[in-house]
């Protein structure tokens, strides 16, 4: 499947890296990764000019990641609404707001380049609890523009070896990720265990 | 303790477990790939790579690439051809072209260990 996303990159240019980075911030199943690497992999080669590479995978993963902020704004309304209703209900979301309030700007980041399949959900999470717009556009402007880097300049650093490249970080991704959501899941099991005694 | 868990926090419990396995999984997926890269450096020719990958790639004079293909060095000039997309404008199979590219740079590398 890399072979296909390769393949759109070399014949279509830097357009198709912007498309992708803005889609996968999305949650749609786009190995935008992929197709960054491929990028920096074609302006090693001289195939692709590097500015254009860069701008368009960061302006498509700022505005992916702001159509999905926005979303969770509009969808969080409708969601508080019902929430406020029961008094249970409505302290499970005080602490949601809290939570945010006290890690957003560090989960924004993270959520952008290590922890980066998080990213779509975080961004609707933080849109939906009413995190400032400014603090989230500050953090992601931070996260993406590393995530760009990271990528791209791999790409570009080991373009000789980027199917390998693409396979290696995508599980290395997917295992930092899935350890992350088990420490979290962790935590909450440590917190009911001492809650019992 | 286990036993509270699961019958108080059934889905926590069996979430965490998941969560764990996916863990183990992805990283084991990740020290195959870093094995099978410390051991396989040259991609084998694809129909996405573009004459100029392939030279960056594996480190030819580009004028190897342009024998390999037929193609003039002016041909370099303008917009970037995939092989895949040569190969269709010339009605031969990707893999005819990608022999032959193959066959080129063993031919140069020979003469390469040859002349030291």
């Amino acid at each position: 499947m890399s072979d296909l996303f390769f393949s759109l990159v070399s014949t279509y240019g830097a357009f198709v890296v912007g498309i992708a980075t803005f889609l996968s911030c999305l949650a749609l199943p786009i190995p935008s990764s992929f197709v960054m690497l491929a990028g920096g992999a074609f302006v090693a080669s001289g195939d692709l000019a590097f500015f254009a590479v860069v701008v368009a995978a960061f302006a498509g993963a700022v505005i992916g990641d702001q159509v999905g902020f926005r979303a969770g704004r509009y969808g969080g309304a409708v969601m508080q609404e019902r929430l406020t209703t029961s008094p249970a209900r409505a302290a499970v979301l005080v602490r949601a707001q809290t939570f945010v309030e006290r890690w957003g700007m560090t989960g924004v980041f993270l959520t952008r380049w290590l922890f980066s399949p998080l990213g779509p959900w975080v961004n609707f999470a933080a849109g939906a609890t009413g995190m400032g717009a400014m603090r989230f556009t500050l953090s992601d402007i931070l996260g993406e523009a590393l995530w760009v880097a990271l990528y791209v300049g791999l790409g570009y650093l080991f373009a000789a070896n980027i199917e390998t490249l693409a396979s290696l970080l995508g599980n290395a991704v997917a295992a930092v990720t899935a350890a992350a959501v088990t420490a979290g899941l962790g935590v909450l099991l440590w917190r009911a265990a001492k809650a019992r005694h | 303790m286990v036993r509270h868990l699961w019958q108080s926090h059934r889905w926590l419990l069996l979430g965490f477990l998941a969560a764990l396995t996916l863990t183990l999984f992805f990283a084991g997926r990740a020290a195959v790939f870093a094995v099978y890269w410390s051991q396989h450096r040259d991609e084998a020719i694809a129909g996405w790579m573009t004459p100029g990958y392939i030279v960056h790639s594996w480190q030819l004079p580009p004028e190897v690439m342009a024998g390999a293909l037929g193609l003039s060095r002016e041909d370099g000039e303008g917009r970037r051809l995939t092989l895949a997309e040569i190969a269709a404008d010339r009605g031969v199979p990707v893999a005819t072209l990608a022999a032959g590219i193959e066959a080129a740079i063993a031919d140069y590398r020979a003469g390469e260990e040859a002349g030291q």
